[in-house]
């Protein structure tokens, strides 16, 4: 008796035999040829009829050469060849030769599209017959190309992400932002644009690839304007889009810049933050007129997305620089930024030999208003006088609170002592003026000592210890009074 | 192994650059950029010592392309690459920057283009130098760790002491890439008297 996989071998064998090799051929999906020594086609089969347009009939006793007449790429007639006459095989992938056989096959909505093929050229032993099979695998090419576009914006916006993330840089990440859109749609020039704060006007933040006479342009981007593609965007909250700029209205006055920066079309994805807020909008100025395509829509949105978190990043960074450096009640800089600032100055003062006062400011009485109205009077009352004396101030000049009721005030240069001595005197007035609170009126005075650089010290420590010894001797001389010691 | 004379294993040797500069100047025909090639050994060991070679200077992971050819010597040919590389040379070839993780089907279909242009210049040119004929089948890319190389060039197939490898280190160079291969050749010894005497009659017709 046979086992079984005697019996099996012995009718596999025996289908084998009985099996019509030239209907296996004419049944395969994909193109099967037999050449002979001389390169002539002496078998085809369905599949190729089918693809090429050519009765069997006709193509037999031919070469490809004839049947496609200067139509084939010269790798591919020489491989032919090479297999034929000196029995070499030969593959010929479609990443290295892109145009092969002038064959097409219809898409599922019918129409004719090149057919993206890979060939594999086979002298077959023991006779002078070479088979040529041609692999369709224009699905292969389809997925690949999805896989490495997908894989591209991957990468590049993994290098966005990581920019946010270390560092702090607003301006680079918005940078790479544009420049990742300029390689993904390629002929486009783009730009970040923020709304200010009054939220009516939209300025350039970052345009990496338009020049400086281009970012001027957008000084005048009002939202209570005429509308442009950029306003509408905010004012919408969506993708607005101007295909041909030189033929929209908004565009007139702008044409002749347009030409010029080969701008043909204008694209603005608005940039929504946290809590729905439109900050700025992420523009896209093609070369050629046109919409964008579903995919240039999702890499917009995706790219205003990293837009907005890089905006609020940074707003973020700067709020707790800000909290950092600032005491909370007043608004006014603390102790920390008082010593960076009056650092600068003595170096700054030092090398343009310059003069320059410190004051420190303690107020007299603070501590019954505390007692007999409570911390919440104390506290408003330090912020009434806390913006009284930054209003005597010049923008340059720094008013810190670093105590409970102490203040230290920088005056960034002074011409002679008498100029310090007469901003003290303004000062003292501004505080002492009684504050309305309710049906309370607050009041206090202050006790101030000055001292001035060079003179009275050349560190930031001498001269702080002397003006706080010129503040007691104000306090002493009877309060309400500013004391220099000299 | 001494079956062949210094005199032959030059011939050989200079045979063998013959063939890879060939290929070298099909491949920058093919991608518009200088493609170069060079052997800088050739060495002919037992399937014993190709073992040991494979594990010794191979790393773990290999990506290579497999042709059997028939003629005046009869065997298998391949090319091995380290995997980690072997995309990075397609995509050097394919003029792409970017890499993908793994090598999908067209890339092996590059793969294989590759080492076949390679195979067939170094065997074409072997043969047509001696007058002699050979015939080479259709090129197979394959991924396969080290261990599995052994089956996969059906290296004890028969009798291992009727099998001879030529191995043959080949450098890579194009557009910024550089990598070091291996072409192996696993030649049937029963073809190998044809082989020494093709390389006789051709040193001969020298003298």
């Amino acid at each position: 008796m046979l086992s079984s996989s005697e019996s099996s071998g012995f009718c596999l064998t025996e289908i084998l035999d009985n099996l019509d090799c030239t209907e296996l051929l004419h049944s395969l999906d994909g193109g099967v040829l037999l050449l002979d020594a001389e390169c002539r086609i002496i078998f085809c089969n369905r599949w190729f009829s089918r693809h090429t347009g050519f009765a069997e009939s006709s193509m037999l006793g031919q070469t490809l050469n004839q049947l496609f007449p200067g139509q084939l790429p010269a790798p591919l007639l020489d491989a032919i060849e090479t297999a034929c006459y000196q029995r070499m095989g030969r593959i010929l992938s479609y990443q290295l030769h892109k145009r092969l056989l002038p064959l097409h096959r219809r898409t599922p909505s019918g129409e004719l599209q090149p057919l993206r093929q890979s060939i594999l050229i086979k002298p077959l032993s023991q006779s002078e017959l070479t088979l040529v099979q041609c692999l369709d695998i224009t699905n292969a090419v389809k997925r690949e190309q999805h896989l490495r576009a997908g894989e591209r914006i991957l990468k590049l916006e993994r290098r966005v992400l990581e920019l946010i993330a270390t560092g702090d840089s607003l301006d680079m990440a918005l940078d790479e932002i544009c420049s990742t859109v300029e390689q993904l749609i390629p002929h486009t020039a783009t730009a970040v644009m923020l709304l200010d704060e009054t939220r009516n006007l939209l300025t350039i933040k970052s345009a990496p690839s338009l020049p400086a006479s281009f970012n001027g342009r957008e000084k005048g981007l009002m939202l209570s304007g005429t509308p442009t593609t950029c306003t509408q965007a905010v004012q919408l909250r969506s993708l607005a889009v101007t295909p041909d700029v030189q033929q929209d209205d908004s565009w007139q006055y702008w044409s002749d810049t347009a030409r010029e920066l080969h701008i043909a079309a204008c694209w603005a994805q608005p940039i929504i933050a946290a809590y729905d807020e439109v900050v700025g909008v992420f523009a896209c100025y093609p070369q050629t007129p046109g919409s964008p395509s579903e995919s240039d829509r999702q890499l917009l949105q995706r790219m205003a997305h990293l837009a907005a978190i890089a905006l609020e990043r940074h707003r973020r960074m700067e709020r707790i620089r800000f909290l950092a450096m600032h005491d909370p009640l007043t608004g006014l800089p603390n102790r920390s930024l008082l010593n960076e600032h009056l650092g600068r100055n003595l170096r700054r003062a030092q090398r343009e030999g310059q003069q320059f006062a410190l004051m420190f400011i303690d107020l007299d009485g603070f501590k019954q208003i505390n007692d007999q109205h409570g911390h919440d009077a104390g506290d408003d009352l330090l912020s009434v006088l806390a913006g009284r004396m930054t209003q005597q101030l010049r923008g340059t000049d720094t008013c810190a609170r670093i105590g409970g009721d102490e203040f230290v005030v920088m005056l960034e240069t002074v011409q002679n002592p008498e100029s310090a001595g007469l901003v003290a005197t303004k000062i003292l007035r501004c505080l002492s003026t009684p504050v309305q609170r309710g049906q309370q009126t607050l009041q206090v005075s202050a006790s101030i000592g000055i001292a001035l650089y060079p003179h009275d010290g050349t560190s930031a420590d001498a001269l702080l210890t002397h003006a706080d010894d010129a503040m007691y001797q104000a306090k002493a001389n009877g309060k309400n009074c500013w004391s220099r010691v000299t | 192994m001494d079956l062949f004379s210094a005199d032959e294993h030059d011939l050989i040797v200079e045979l063998m650059n013959l063939g890879v500069g060939r290929a070298a100047h099909a491949l920058s025909q093919l991608v518009s950029d200088e493609v170069l090639l060079s052997v800088p050994r050739l060495e002919f060991i037992s399937v014993p010592e190709a073992q040991k070679a494979f594990h010794k200077d191979l790393p773990p992971f290999l990506a290579g392309v497999m042709q059997s050819f028939e003629g005046f010597i009869n065997g298998r040919a391949a090319l091995l690459f380290p995997e980690a590389r072997s995309l990075e040379l397609v995509n050097a070839m394919i003029g792409e920057e970017l890499t993908a993780d793994e090598i999908t089907e067209l890339e092996h279909e590059t793969l294989a283009e590759l080492g076949n242009i390679l195979l067939n210049h170094c065997l074409a040119t072997l043969a047509n130098q001696l007058h002699e004929q050979i015939r080479t089948d259709i090129p197979r890319a394959f991924s396969i760790s080290a261990e599995e190389l052994s089956g996969t060039l059906n290296l004890n197939q028969g009798n291992p002491e009727n099998t001879l490898v030529m191995l043959v280190q080949i450098d890579f160079s194009l557009r910024n890439s550089a990598l070091r291969g291996y072409l192996a050749f696993i030649i049937d010894l029963h073809s190998a008297d044809t082989f020494v005497s093709a390389l006789r009659s051709y040193l001969a017709e020298l003298l």
